[in-house]
């Protein structure tokens, strides 16, 4: 059974992140960097099934070289062999592109069954795992949260508000994995000595057929912080009587709420 | 060429630990800081923890590969320990590093038979946690680096030979780390009561359970509040001589040569790491406070406190590394200078650091809701354990003193104590 795990390398959220000059991307420097936390999630997805499949685990991610840190991290948790597909414009391709490039990575490789995050902390599209099952035209199940395997299939449940899916789909499939699912191990410190040894391929966009100018459907125009939240004012008044009423005042003619 | 920059690998398992240590070790502190200290064990809260880090291959990093551990160095270890010790200063430093350094005497003293009997002990059991029983009530803990061939200066514990067995008798004070989670205790004997301590301390195994070995009332300390500590009494226990690790009496040059570095680069790692969880919570209150209408950090005295507070951790890691590196080529200096330095230095940082952290919280720094009451207390303890700072200092300039003719042989614990009496 080849199984395959879709990683991409972020910025770790406790990072202070700025916005870059050009206002469309963050700045990138003295950022820590780590693997998607919804990522790890589908590692040890992975991991799980491949060891009740008997399956050999591939990593695979598209971003920059310092992207195979992340890569490295899934074979120090345990996966077999990993595959960057280097990013010549560091991140700035929709999850539209993002996903034509990985489906074609992934139709050079076996794959039986694929893990994605449900989404990536940075850009947070939650649409890289759907977009390459569609091109791939094989059954996806998202936002799983609990997941069985049965012979040549899976059941997985998906939390929808206020319920819960159970879905089945034959092999091969693509899922993507919602916190949940199950608690990502760390890396041991035998797998992080073995990780070194185990292969790890570097291509480029040209060594998989694919052009450099790949092109896109939507592109950043600008970022932005959210407005700072203002203090909360303090109505006075002798009486709660007295401040339902300057509270009245200001809703009707200064919010203009009422 | 000097190279500071980590290796892949241990930039790996620096992330891990930090990842471990915060998942995994901060709900145990803080499961502990709020219970009834009477009415528990803190080695029963921590050894489910201990357990799934010894999965992770944290308890046989030092452990040769040959004997089922990971082969891995004193750098990886101080690496470790200061992402442990930036989490919780006593895990870190009694049952982690005390059990992952220990084994070094093995390592170093044993005969094969020996490695493989207590090194695959080790790595087959995922609570294995090991003891030091060395100190005594009634003995100063300078009288063993006591270079004066005075027989009646020295451990008193005394192990008699019995065939095949040594029988040991005496008591260990109520310092002894671990004690009562310890699967073995290291246990100092004399062997020769007519002999200088020097010449007549041998180190025994003594599994827990061994009919004779007792330990006693938990010590309550003022900080390492998870730790546990307490009088190990020994009633003529029986071990067999193959449990007698090294010559007999040759303890001495064997903890000092090969092990000491290893013990205590750790010990000053997780004081490293202790030291900037002061600086981190100092720097967070800092900019969460206010006076005067700014945050607490704009005011110079607080800046300058939060920045020599970098410039001490900066120099105690370097430090640390620097004696890891040593210990690492196997640098006979990394025993006899660096060790007492990067330990007591650490030391001094982290009672600095927990001074500072409690002076910029002010008011706040003495509540007990707030951690700097817990550094500062957890800081103190390192005055004392494994040799306090002021005998690491005199055996630095001593050793110095010696090796440049200033003065007699090898003098408070400067070195292996083997030759007359010091100046």
């Amino acid at each position: 059974m080849d199984v395959v795990v879709l990683v991409k390398q972020v910025p770790d959220t406790g990072s202070n992140l700025e916005i870059a000059e050009d206002k469309k991307n963050i700045q990138l420097d003295n950022i820590k960097w780590v693997m998607n936390p919804y990522d790890e999630i589908a590692v040890e997805a992975a991991l799980t099934f491949a060891k009740e499949k008997q399956g050999r685990v591939t990593v695979v991610s598209f971003g920059p070289l310092r992207s195979q840190d992340s890569v490295r991290t899934a074979l120090a948790m345990g996966a077999d062999k990993g595959i960057l597909i280097i990013d010549p414009e560091n991140c700035r391709y929709d999850p539209f592109t993002t996903a034509a490039v990985l489906s074609t990575a992934l139709q050079q490789i076996p794959c039986d069954i694929i893990f994605a995050g449900a989404r990536s902390v940075d850009f947070d599209n939650f649409q890289t795992g759907s977009a390459i099952a569609q091109n791939l035209g094989i059954p996806q199940i998202t936002q799983v949260t609990r997941l069985d395997i049965i012979e040549n299939a899976i059941v997985c449940h998906q939390i929808t508000e206020g319920g819960e899916l159970v879905k089945q789909c034959p092999l091969p499939a693509l899922v993507t994995c919602q916190r949940g699912l199950n608690e990502p191990r760390y890396p041991s410190l035998p797998g992080i000595m073995k990780a070194k040894k185990k292969p790890l391929e570097k291509k480029e966009l040209s060594e998989i057929g694919l052009d450099a100018e790949l092109g896109q459907k939507s592109k950043i125009i600008s970022l932005a912080f959210p407005e700072e939240r203002r203090a909360a004012r303090m109505i006075e008044g002798e009486t709660p009587q007295a401040c339902a009423s300057k509270l009245v005042d200001i809703l009707h003619n200064e919010v203009k709420a009422i | 060429m000097v190279d500071f920059t980590l290796t892949d690998e241990q930039q790996m398992l620096q992330d891990t630990a930090r990842n471990f240590a915060l998942n995994e070790i901060k709900p145990v502190v803080d499961e502990i800081k709020i219970m009834d200290r009477t009415q528990f064990t803190p080695w029963d809260k921590v050894k489910p923890m201990y357990e799934k880090a010894s999965e992770l291959g944290f308890n046989k990093l030092l452990i040769p590969e040959e004997y089922g551990g990971m082969g891995m160095s004193c750098m990886d270890n101080v690496i470790l320990m200061e992402e442990l010790g930036a989490v919780d200063l006593t895990i870190a430093a009694s049952y982690f590093n005390v059990s992952i350094t220990s084994p070094v005497i093995i390592m170093h003293g044993g005969n094969e038979d020996q490695k493989k009997k207590w090194l695959g002990e080790i790595v087959s059991a995922n609570d294995y946690v090991l003891a030091s029983a060395s100190s005594e009530p009634d003995v100063a803990g300078a009288d063993s680096f006591c270079p004066f061939p005075d027989p009646r200066i020295g451990l008193k514990t005394f192990a008699r030979r019995d065939g095949d067995d040594y029988i040991i008798s005496g008591s260990k004070s109520a310092f002894s780390t671990n004690a009562g989670a310890a699967a073995t205790y290291f246990v100092m004997a004399r062997t020769d009561l007519s002999k200088p301590g020097f010449m007549s301390t041998s180190m025994f195994m003594v599994p827990a359970g061994t009919p004779g070995l007792k330990v006693g009332k938990k010590t309550e300390l003022i900080g390492w509040k998870t730790g546990m500590h307490a009088e190990v009494f020994l009633d003529e226990v029986r071990v067999p001589a193959s449990f007698r690790i090294g010559e007999e009496g040759a303890n001495s040059g064997l903890f000092f040569l090969k092990a000491l570095p290893f013990i205590a680069g750790g010990l000053a790692a997780c004081y490293v790491g202790m030291a900037r969880a002061a600086f981190e919570y100092a720097f967070e209150y800092a900019h969460q406070r206010e006076s005067w209408g700014m945050p607490i950090a704009n005011h110079q005295a607080v800046a300058m406190k939060l920045s020599d507070m970098v410039v001490d951790i900066e120099a105690a890691r370097l430090m640390v590394w620097k004696l890891a590196c040593a210990a690492d080529a196997g640098d006979p200096k990394a025993a006899a200078v660096m060790s007492p330095a990067a330990k007591t230095f650490a030391v001094d940082v982290a009672i600095r650091n927990a001074e500072r952290a409690l002076r910029i919280l002010g008011g706040y720094g003495v509540a007990q809701e707030y951690e700097t009451g817990k550094f500062l207390n957890d800081a103190w303890v390192g005055d004392s354990c494994d040799g306090t700072r002021d005998m690491l200092r005199l055996g630095i300039i001593n050793f110095i003193r010696q090796s440049r003719g200033k003065m007699g042989p090898p003098s408070m614990g400067g070195g292996p104590m083997d030759g007359p009496p010091g100046a």
